[in-house]
């Protein structure tokens, strides 16, 4: 019997867990007591985070593709086949596209090996952690939120923001132990929650995601009390002239103003106030960037930002943050992708999950990937992507290498190797060592801390001597960034201002919970994964049922100005009139284009009017 | 190990198939060396299993007086059964049991019984039926009502033709949706039920059916002044180990595998979380 | 009771006279304050200042997830036994855990069925149990019939007295253990022996937990809490189903087979827990506890009713207090039954 203490790929909250493993075979996971996120607890992820580790899915041999389908051969012969593409292409043409879940180490890999070839490498992270990262530094000199869960464990006041805390249950728990101890909590979203009684609930449309922030500081700003460290700011004089205008201020149809101003008033200073953002929040409404950045500067005046927790994140969506930002990384490829534009992509190679099964236009991105020249793809499962790929190379779980993730609050952990990994898979960084050697890269770093030796980890905010510590010592999370906040004051434009809607009977919406545990971890037990690909389910206020005729569990047809689609309607008790909501996007073509847009800033999921109609 | 591990299953080949409706076949399974005809009692059940996939529980369909084979009748459902569904005489699949209570046979002796199934849920009766033919003396009237959705979907069609024909027990068949071959009784089979002569201290009814239709029939038969320990279902439920320690089957304290599945409404009345 | 004294020195030599014929099992540290029971390795240190392990030792019995038998080949099966396994020697397990064995000892093997895996395994075992002196924060053992030390369900029990242990046999297995290394056993005077049942008394006091598990009983008997405070739970609990893994009582699993390669399989039991959204699906679909209210209205009428100590002959709660370290809900049973007392007040 062997243990193995390592972290949790299922989140960014990144829970300590204890692997079992007999006869190289891994049986179970358990929580850690001592560990300072989890404290002895896991979600539903965490505890199965292993059941499916033999998954029949697993992918554990190279394929090349011969006609039509594709072939298990040696990794000589699939490297081969990878050769040629590789070589030949122009610069620039060859792309990196990197998941959330791909440790620090093998990021650094893909770095030094897209330097080499002149490659282009970007982030596929739709958790919203690419724009809280943005905005983050942007407004608040920082790169992560707060250190810690405590800060909502000890809160007797706590504001949530377009958070699906039940998505991330540390958090959630947190928000527990505080309202046991008789803390009020506030939420803001489009999204009802009808157990959560003691809450204090204020829906907020997703076109109007821009709107709040800006009445929140046009309310602390009213209020009068504003810290001296922030008043002090640069710019100040300028932001609080511009509220005393209001002929800027857009009008809401659905906010109320006298609402928000006695919420902020309530909302002391103390430090006993926390704030949750979540990735809703992030991945909603008109401009995802700039709402988060005028809320954070709202949390600013209000003088909570040091009391931040925010619910976003895969495994490691906080390091790929961390290691593309000195680097070039380039999200109009993303956005090209996304659009079906893949005119300069002759190679793409995708490091780590399904990228179209975190995408926000999986149809478009299946359009785009039918049409470019070589499609690489290193992973672990067969999924959505293999009938697209030229090449697969298995890859390895969480629990087979040796690495680093970083988690929201900025700890960087370490995954510690349990079991040997099947077959022929290997880490990302080990494939793409074999291919840099073939096309003529010899210098490649051998062990995990050596890469952070290398040019590109030198380069990373890491500290190398802290890394030294976390592969020396045993069982221990460091924090490597010890970040103070320097605010930098922004004006809020007048674009985010709501959209009158047009003549519609509805909105819809488009939430998916990204939070991905494909990192070689996939419980085949749990209902959240859905493998199978279900009839798309449309989530309808019971009153819009009522209103067509539609019973819940019977058909009905979306309509959009660039065309239909038909979908199974469920009532969700959490909606409001007016709103609809599609849950989880499969790969499915018959979502027209026009549902799913992305933004120039990041991935958002605009509302968009429809009409319903019973099929 | 021993062959007498609780989980270990014993081999059985299909022998013949017979296929009942578009989605419903019945095997016939040879125990491989173990005479299971012996072991057996009207109402029990079997963990059968698709090796590969896993195991699941059937009801063993026909009466242990008459079982050349063991016969269970499957309808094609989730992943064990497609798979089921594409095996062929001569395949083996494992058998774990037979487990469970039985129908209370002995206490049904001299008394009239009322047989009301509906669709799938005429397996379970069905051995207890054939096991009154058996032993026709021991029992009074026997009436049977079988409802099913349409007439394709009805199961055994040559057993319920020999129904119709015997005069050792009285048989009324209806269908929800009619064809152009129909002229039987159109609806649902608790509209059989209603103004029924029965004589209620003489009477048992069993009745096995979809959750809807037993809550139904209960209350028909109930107006008929039946006492509630005189009529008897099967209680369903996801099962796994069969014996009683897997936890699934668990009905407020009764383990459904051991305690059930046949329950008379006396009982169910103190279960939680039953209709 | 047999009485001894083994010095604490001599415990590492004790434990390497087991290792030929049994797997010998200790605590072992594995990270910031936890342990965990795993194989002892000759030379290695013995431990007796950790509390209990997060890993409750009833996976040493019934594990996580094991394999039944092996199959070769689908529709002409052969069915290949498992290999058989040296008996167990487990040495700290607490008391709490010891009664939790005892338990799942009685419940796999009764209503005639009795699985000869877990059964057998728990049976073979030599179960070597050192008392508590000190209670963990969320320890609970006084209130449930689980501890602090045992009168029965153990072949030695060992106070710790400071540099030495006072052992008190309990079974044949027992006494043939200390005939192992006699030379390493003296006879316990009055003197340790009243040395241990002043520091049980000592101990009895420090209990940070005490739970209001009687009244708790009655009320979840007789069905008197209502809808809304199963609601009021149900908004809490994350459906981790961790409590269910952490307790030493509990024993749901469910059996599927899993590929090794093209032809052969594994038939696997794993462990399963009720407070799962499909612990109770059926495969058309219907489920019977869809709700998450229902299912832990479920959980807690299986480990606290009268019903069950019918069945069981006690209730299913040993004290260990792990439901209240792992629960991100705040329900582990401690502080559901706070909760069941404040409702009822």
């Amino acid at each position: 019997m062997g243990f193995q203490v390592t972290t949790c790929p299922g989140c960014a909250c990144g829970c300590g867990v204890l692997l079992e493993e007999e006869r190289g075979v891994l049986i179970a996971a358990y929580p850690v007591s001592s560990h300072p996120v989890s404290k002895g607890s896991l979600c539903i992820r965490g505890w199965n985070s292993v059941d499916s580790w033999r998954h029949p899915d697993r992918l554990t041999t190279p394929l090349v593709r011969e006609d039509e389908s594709l072939l298990a051969v040696s990794a000589d012969e699939a490297l081969e086949r990878i050769f040629s593409p590789l070589k030949e292409a122009a610069p620039g043409s060859i792309c990196f596209a990197v998941a959330p879940s791909t440790s620090n180490e093998d990021i650094l890999a893909i770095l030094r090996l897209a330097h080499y070839l002149r490659a282009r490498v970007c982030g596929f992270d739709f958790s919203g952690v690419p724009t809280a990262r943005r905005a983050l530094t942007s407004v608040l000199g920082r790169h992560y939120c707060s250190s810690s869960l405590t800060v909502l464990q000890n809160a007797q006041l706590i504001w949530m923001f377009g958070a699906d805390v039940d998505n991330y249950p540390q958090v959630a728990s947190a928000l527990t132990t505080a309202e046991s101890n008789g803390a009020q909590v506030v939420s803001f979203d489009t999204f009802a929650e009808p157990d959560k009684k003691r809450r204090v609930q204020v829906f907020v449309p997703p076109e109007e995601f821009g709107l709040l922030p800006v009445l929140l500081q046009k309310c602390a700003l009213e209020r009068g009390y504003i810290l001296p460290s922030v008043a002090s700011r640069p710019g100040f004089g300028r932001l609080a002239a511009q509220y005393q205008d209001r002929s800027w201020l857009p009008s809401s149809s659905i906010l109320r103003e006298q609402r928000i101003r006695e919420l902020v008033a309530s909302f002391s200073t103390s430090p006993d106030s926390a704030v949750i953002i979540g990735d809703r929040w992030l991945t909603t409404g008109l401009r995802a960037l700039e709402q988060t950045s005028q809320l954070l500067q709202a949390l600013a005046l209000l003088g909570v930002e040091d009391r931040l927790v925010i619910a976003a994140g895969e495994a490691n969506s906080w390091g790929l943050a961390d290691l593309l930002a000195p680097h070039e990384s380039d999200s109009r490829i993303l956005a090209g992708l996304l659009n079906g534009d893949t005119s300069d992509i002759a190679v793409l190679v995708t490091c780590g999950d399904d990228l179209l099964r975190s995408a926000p236009c999986p149809g478009n991105l299946e359009e785009a990937l039918g049409l470019v020249g070589t499609v690489i793809v290193l992973d672990r499962f067969r999924n959505g992507l293999i009938p697209f790929a030229d090449a697969v190379l298995p890859s390895v779980s969480f629990a087979e290498m040796d690495a680093t993730v970083t988690n929201t609050f900025g700890m960087l952990q370490r995954w510690r190797q349990a079991v040997t990994p099947p077959g022929e898979a290997r880490p990302e960084r080990a494939w793409l060592g074999l291919i840099a050697s073939r096309l003529g890269l010899k210098s490649w770093p051998g062990t995990p801390l050596e890469w952070w030796m290398t040019e590109e980890g030198a380069s990373s905010p890491y500290d190398g001597s802290g890394v030294r510590l976390l592969y020396e010592t045993n069982g221990r999370a460091e924090w490597l960034l010890r970040e103070e906040t320097n605010l930098t004051l922004v004006r809020p434009s007048g674009s985010l201002t709501s959209r009158t809607p047009e003549d519609r009977s509805v909105q819809a919406i488009f939430t998916r919970h990204p939070a991905n545990w494909m990192t070689g971890a996939w419980s085949d037990r749990n209902e959240i994964l859905r493998r199978e690909s279900a009839e798309q389910v449309l989530g309808v206020s019971q009153p819009d049922l009522d209103e067509k005729g539609i019973k819940s569990g019977g058909r009905v047809r979306l309509v959009t100005q660039e065309g239909s689609a038909v979908f199974v309607a469920r009532a969700d008790g959490r909606l409001p009139q007016g709103l609809v909501s599609l849950a989880e996007v499969t790969g499915s073509r018959e979502i027209p284009r026009s549902l799913l847009a992305g933004s120039e800033e990041g991935f958002s999921f605009q509302p968009v009017p429809c009409r319903l109609e019973k099929v | 190990m021993s062959a007498n591990s609780l989980y270990v299953p014993q081999l059985s080949r299909i022998e013949r198939i017979e296929r009942e409706t578009p989605d419903t076949r019945t095997y016939f399974l040879s125990g491989l060396g173990i005479d299971w005809r012996r072991d057996y009692r009207p109402g029990q059940f079997v963990e059968l299993s698709v090796f590969g996939i896993g195991e699941a529980p059937f009801c063993l369909s026909q009466s242990p007086s008459r079982a050349d084979y063991l016969e269970v009748t499957v309808r094609k459902t989730g992943t064990l059964t497609n798979r089921l569904n594409s095996y062929e005489p001569g395949d083996t699949v494992g058998l774990r049991g037979p487990f469970g209570n039985c129908f209370p046979f002995d206490r049904a002796k001299g008394k009239n019984l009322l047989f009301v199934g509906g669709g799938i849920g005429l397996p379970p009766l069905r051995s207890f039926i054939n096991y009154v033919l058996d032993h026709r003396q021991d029992y009074g009237e026997v009436r049977v009502f079988y409802g099913a959705r349409t007439p394709a979907d009805r199961v055994y069609k040559n057993e319920l033709a020999a129904w119709h024909d015997s005069d050792q027990l009285r048989l009324t068949e209806t269908v929800d949706q009619a064809d152009g071959s129909w002229n039987g009784h159109v609806g649902v089979v608790t509209r059989l039920l209603r103004g029924l002569e029965v004589d209620p201290e003489q009477t048992m009814a069993f009745t096995c059916g979809p959750p809807i239709m037993l809550k139904f029939v209960v209350a028909e038969l109930l107006a008929l002044k039946l006492a509630e320990r005189n009529i008897i279902t099967t209680l369903e439920r996801y099962m796994k180990c069969g014996v009683g320690k897997c936890g699934h089957c668990c009905v407020g304290h009764h383990y459904i595998c051991v305690d059930g599945p046949v329950y008379n409404f006396e009982q169910i009345r103190f279960l939680p979380e039953t209709p | 009771m047999d009485r001894l004294i083994l010095r604490k020195s001599d415990v590492q030599a004790f434990l390497e006279s087991f290792l030929a014929d049994y797997r010998v099992v200790a605590p072992r540290h594995i990270a910031g304050s936890d342990f965990v029971f795993d194989d002892y390795r000759p030379g290695q240190e013995v431990r007796f200042d950790f509390v209990n392990t997060l890993v409750p030792p009833k996976n040493l019995f019934f594990q996580a997830r094991e394999t039944l038998f092996q199959i070769s080949g689908t529709v002409h099966p052969t069915i290949l036994p498992k290999p058989s396994a040296k008996p167990l020697a487990v040495f700290g397990l607490r008391s709490c855990d010891a009664s939790g064995l005892a338990f799942l000892e009685r419940f796999f093997a009764q209503r005639g069925f009795e699985d000869d895996t877990v059964t057998a395994r728990i049976r073979s075992s030599l179960r070597m149990v050192l008392s508590c002196h000190t209670p963990g924060d969320n320890c609970f053992c006084v209130c449930c019939d689980g501890g602090p030390a045992l009168t029965s369900g153990f072949d030695l029990q060992l106070a710790d007295l400071g540099n030495r242990l006072l052992a008190e046999v309990g079974s044949e297995s027992g006494r043939a253990a200390v005939r192992r290394r006699p030379d390493l056993f003296s006879a316990a005077t009055d003197a340790d022996y009243s040395e241990k049942v002043r520091q049980l008394a000592a101990v009895d006091q420090t209990f940070n937990r005490r739970s209001y598990i009687s009244s708790g009983m009655k009320r979840i008997s007789l069905a008197r809490l209502t809808e809304e405070f199963w609601q009021d739970c149900a908004a809490d609990c994350r459906g981790c189903g961790g409590c269910c893994f952490v307790c030493p009582t509990c024993s749901c699993f469910s059996v599927t087979d899993k590929p090794d390669d093209e032809d052969h399989y594994r038939r696997e039991r794993w462990r399963d827990a009720c407070l799962y959204e499909g612990f109770t699906r059926e495969a058309s679909g219907h489920n019977p506890r869809a709700r998450k209210a229902e299912r832990l209205k479920r959980r807690f009428f299986h480990k606290l009713s009268y019903q069950y100590v019918e069945l069981m002959g006690r209730h299913g709660c040993v004290g260990c207090g792990r439901c209240v370290t792992t629960c991100m809900g705040k329900l582990g049973i401690p502080d559901f039954l706070a909760r069941v007392h404040d409702e009822c007040k």
